[in-house]
């Protein structure tokens, strides 16, 4: 195990197989806080959000705050009714991306996706810098830490979610309940000590400056501030795989005790808030939460558990996000409007690219608002309410479409909520336009057109694989040339020699730069003829232009193999890191039209000193590996054939069962003529597993080898690379320091549209 | 009844496979089975092998004591196809011997269950 492994394998624990995917389902209790920590914390400021806009009409606004408080419980009450009606509509997940695509069109889709992953990378800006700030109320010294500080809870909540979805809720169950714990407990002393008369909040005596009057446009921005009680709802709807079977029914459950919760908690709090005279204005030091926990507990162990455990939730509610944000994308990447590699589980069965890319642009957030809440919060709302509109709106078509029984009231309750939420995101936007929001209007559609323009990318090429120049029955029969690299006669070019010896192509060359290397390889190979090239300039440019040279000459179907041995003195990647010029070489001709490179490396240790390395292999088994029946593939095979195999077959490692039978179907429907294995990967490591699977095969160098054929499709651009996974790169990575292994990568030229 | 673990597998996932193969009604243990018997057998499948050019499909299922390769003749449709490596299949079928002189099933009969244990077909 290297290092690194040996630092993932203690940060993160152990690589759990696919088949353990069932154990990591979520029970309702744990999934409670896994999913609704985000909606559950933001009753520690709604409350104060709507008096900080009531404020500014004076002290007679703040008996306002129980009428909105309600208002924003009933459209609470009204987006989780709806959602419960999504996730038993949708069981797979994908909240309002799913709803909106299905019944509004793909843009739509697109729109609600954007906004809801915009929205997940600012839950987890804002709530870890609200934390943050709570734990520097405790030690102001350490102000000038305040992003540092910030980026350490981001890395720390991080952490845990890669570890698995069951550790981390397990992990932040405990907090979570605590503090649904002390809101109990404050409500409960708080209606207790009411009935004697309620205490006065110390607040009650803070000056407000009347800046507005009490219209029905502050009424509606204190609404909509107030509307911060609903972030996070959605999450439950996209994770709804994520629970324990019966899955949708089991998701429908714990929204609703999410939503009882928060109504409950943030009603309560409104109404002692108002009862206390509780007031908040702008730079106010002390929160609405704490000054009513003060009143209610006197500053005593009360006090500080409210304290405690709200800086405990707001820092967690980032859960959430890191919940609902790589399960969206992979979602996403599964439709080809995100880069594939975020459709995949990592290890511990967590989609962690996509954890390790919410980090990343939170962590930028954070860094370029320099953690500074207030600005952070001008951003926040905008995403959640256009994906509350169009999930609202989209099953209202959905109700009409398939009339399910009782669908009349079903439409009418997602109608209301349709048309609240939108109107609640106009006030957003119009209040926080100028604060802030006009960041996020301005991303959502830069975002939207990001997503189409990687699905373009992806539909064309498929389609350019799929093009059938190279079906079965209309496959050309090509021949094989070969030119050998000798940049030194050693035991690997021996080795080298004796494959080319045993695939017997129709001409072999060898070139080397050096006259007294051609006279030592032409004692070894007196039967293949060796060009000394001229050493000026550079030495991939002059070998490039040999085989450019060379390769005209050929008819179109033949193939042109580059042949490069390379003699590793330790298993050790270092062995790679030190020969840069190898590396360029290979990754050079990969660009190269009509040229394939074959590797044939070896060991130092596995050097068999009584064997004459020249001599041809009696086996030459030949595997190519496969993902899907196209192009690539279909040239792989042809070049396989002109190996001469002993044994030849194509080899596929499972990572997802849809693909695994397309591919089987297709395979026999183009009656592909050679044997294709289809193999589990427990552990999704197709380098891994590969090992070991040609390990049954037994080879030693010398008398069985493994040729490895990879078909790599090569992108017209090179900005394309980063949406596709470098498979082939991982494998040969695994491949080069296994004995009696050849690796030949046969490159698929893509047009760059 | 724990043979040896097949290859990648850990224990609790084997373990659970076990007694997924009890809860099917199987007649033996894979690592039991004697040639030219009727026999109901159940198990993981480790690789599914498509050969057009011989026109044999051929599933290689384990139950943590041994595995067996299930053999059908390619025909049209192919409803062997679905049994696909990370799923589960009950085999029934008379066992015979193959080249190799193996244990093999010819022709079994076959559900298939994804992982959960939900039928595929």
């Amino acid at each position: 195990m290297t290092s690194i492994q040996g630092i993932k394998r203690i940060l993160l624990g152990r690589p759990m197989a696919t088949a353990a995917m069932g154990h990591t389902l979520l029970p309702k209790v744990i999934a409670l806080p896994v999913f609704s920590s985000d909606a559950l914390s933001s009753v520690a400021y709604a409350t104060q959000e709507i008096l900080l806009v009531l404020g500014a009409a004076g002290a007679v606004a703040f008996s306002r705050v129980v009428p909105i408080s309600f208002a924003v419980a009933s459209l609470l009450a009204v987006v989780v009714v709806s959602y419960r009606q999504t996730v038993r509509a949708y069981p797979s997940g994908g909240g309002a991306y799913i709803v909106s695509k299905e019944n509004l069109g793909d843009r739509a889709g697109l729109l609600a996706a954007s906004a809801l992953l915009i929205d997940y990378v600012l839950t987890v800006s804002v709530s870890i810098t609200a934390g943050t700030e709570a734990v520097l109320t405790v030690a102001p010294s350490l102000g000038y830490l305040r992003v540092e500080i910030a980026m350490l809870f981001v890395a720390f909540v991080a952490t845990i979610n890669l570890r698995g979805v069951k550790e981390s809720g397990i992990f932040f169950a405990v907090p979570t309940y605590l503090f649904i714990a002390s809101i109990a407990a404050l409500l409960v002393t708080g209606f207790l000590k009411c009935l004697g008369g309620c205490p006065i909040a110390e607040s009650a005596d803070t000056g407000l400056r009347v800046e507005a009057s009490l219209s029905a446009f502050l009424i509606l921005k204190a609404f909509a501030a107030g509307t911060t009680a609903l972030t996070g709802v959605e999450a439950i709807s996209n994770g709804v795989p994520a629970f324990r079977y019966p899955q949708s029914r089991n998701a429908a459950t714990t929204l609703t005790i999410m939503g009882a919760i928060s109504i409950s908690m943030f009603l309560g709090v409104s109404w002692l808030a108002h009862q206390m005279q509780v007031r908040y204005v702008q730079g106010q030091e002390t929160s609405v939460l704490g000054d009513i926990a003060h009143a209610v507990f006197g500053g005593g162990f009360g006090f500080y558990f409210v304290q405690v455990a709200t800086a405990a939730i707001l820092i967690l509610a980032a859960n959430t996000a890191f919940a609902g944000f790589p399960r969206l994308a992979s979602i996403l990447a599964t439709d080809r409007f995100m880069p594939r590699q975020l459709m995949n589980r990592g290890d511990r069965l967590v989609f962690s690219n996509g954890v390790l890319i919410l980090s990343l642009l939170a962590s930028l957030l954070i860094i370029v608002f320099r953690a500074d809440l207030n600005r952070l919060i001008q951003l926040y709302l905008v995403g959640v309410f256009v994906s509350f509109s169009l999930s609202q709106a989209g099953m209202v078509v959905h109700w009409r479409k398939f009339k399910d029984p009782g669908w009349q009231r079903s439409t009418v309750v997602n109608a209301v909520g349709a048309v609240m939420t939108a109107v609640v995101l106009g006030v957003v936007v119009a209040t926080k336009f100028l604060t802030g929001a006009w960041i996020v209007v301005a991303s959502i559609p830069l975002l939207m057109l990001l997503m189409e323009k990687i699905h373009d990318h992806y539909a064309d090429v498929s389609l350019q694989l799929a093009h059938p120049d190279r079906w079965p029955a209309d496959r050309r029969r090509g021949k094989h040339s070969v030119v050998i690299l000798v940049e030194r006669v050693d035991a690997a070019t021996a080795h080298a020699v004796g494959y080319i010896r045993a695939i017997r192509p129709r001409r072999v060359t060898a070139v080397t730069f050096d006259e007294a290397i051609a006279t030592q390889f032409k004692r070894i190979a007196s039967e293949m003829p060796i060009t000394v090239l001229p050493r000026k300039g550079s030495t991939v440019e002059a070998i490039k232009a040999f085989l450019e040279d060379r390769r005209r000459k050929l008819p179109p179907e033949d193939f042109y193999s580059l042949v490069i041995p390379e003699q590793l003195k330790h298993r050790s990647l270092w062995e790679i890191l030190r020969r840069p010029q190898i590396h360029r070489l290979k990754a050079s001709f990969l660009g190269e039209q009509g040229v394939q490179t074959v590797d044939i490396p070896i060991v130092h240790d596995d050097l068999d000193q009584s064997r004459d390395g020249t001599q041809e292999p009696a086996r030459n088994y030949v595997v190519v590996l496969v993902s899907g029946v196209h192009n690539a593939t279909l040239q792989a095979i042809e070049y396989a054939e002109t190996l001469n195999p002993t044994d030849l077959r194509a080899v596929s490692f499972g990572l997802d069962l849809d693909e695994t039978d397309k591919l089987a179907r297709q395979w026999m429907e183009y009656k592909i003529p050679i044997p294709l294995e289809l193999e589990d990967s427990p552990y999704r490591d197709i380098g891994q597993s590969l090992v070991s699977y040609i390990k049954r095969f037994h080879p030693d160098g010398s008398s069985r080898v493994v040729t490895v054929i990879l078909p790599e499709f090569v992108l017209g651009k090179m900005r394309h690379n980063f949406l596709h996974g470098q498979t082939a790169l991982l494998v040969k990575r695994h491949l080069l320091f296994e004995k009696g292994v050849v690796v030949a990568s046969v490159p698929y030229h893509l047009e760059g549209r | 009844m724990l043979g040896s673990a097949p290859r990648g597998a850990d224990e609790r996932w084997l373990f659970e496979l076990q007694l997924w193969v009890l809860s099917q009604g199987a007649s033996s243990w894979l690592a039991e089975l004697e040639p030219y018997e009727r026999t109901r057998v159940a198990g993981g499948v480790e690789t599914l092998r498509l050969d057009p050019l011989q026109g044999r499909i051929e599933a290689s299922v384990t139950d943590g004591t041994a595995a067996v390769v299930a053999r059908w003749s390619i025909r049209r449709p192919t409803p062997e196809l679905a049994v696909a490596p990370g799923r589960r299949v009950v085999l029934e079928g008379t066992t015979a011997i193959g080249e190799a002189g193996e244990v093999i099933l010819q022709e079994p009969a076959f559900q298939v269950f994804e992982s959960a244990g939900a039928c595929v077909r």
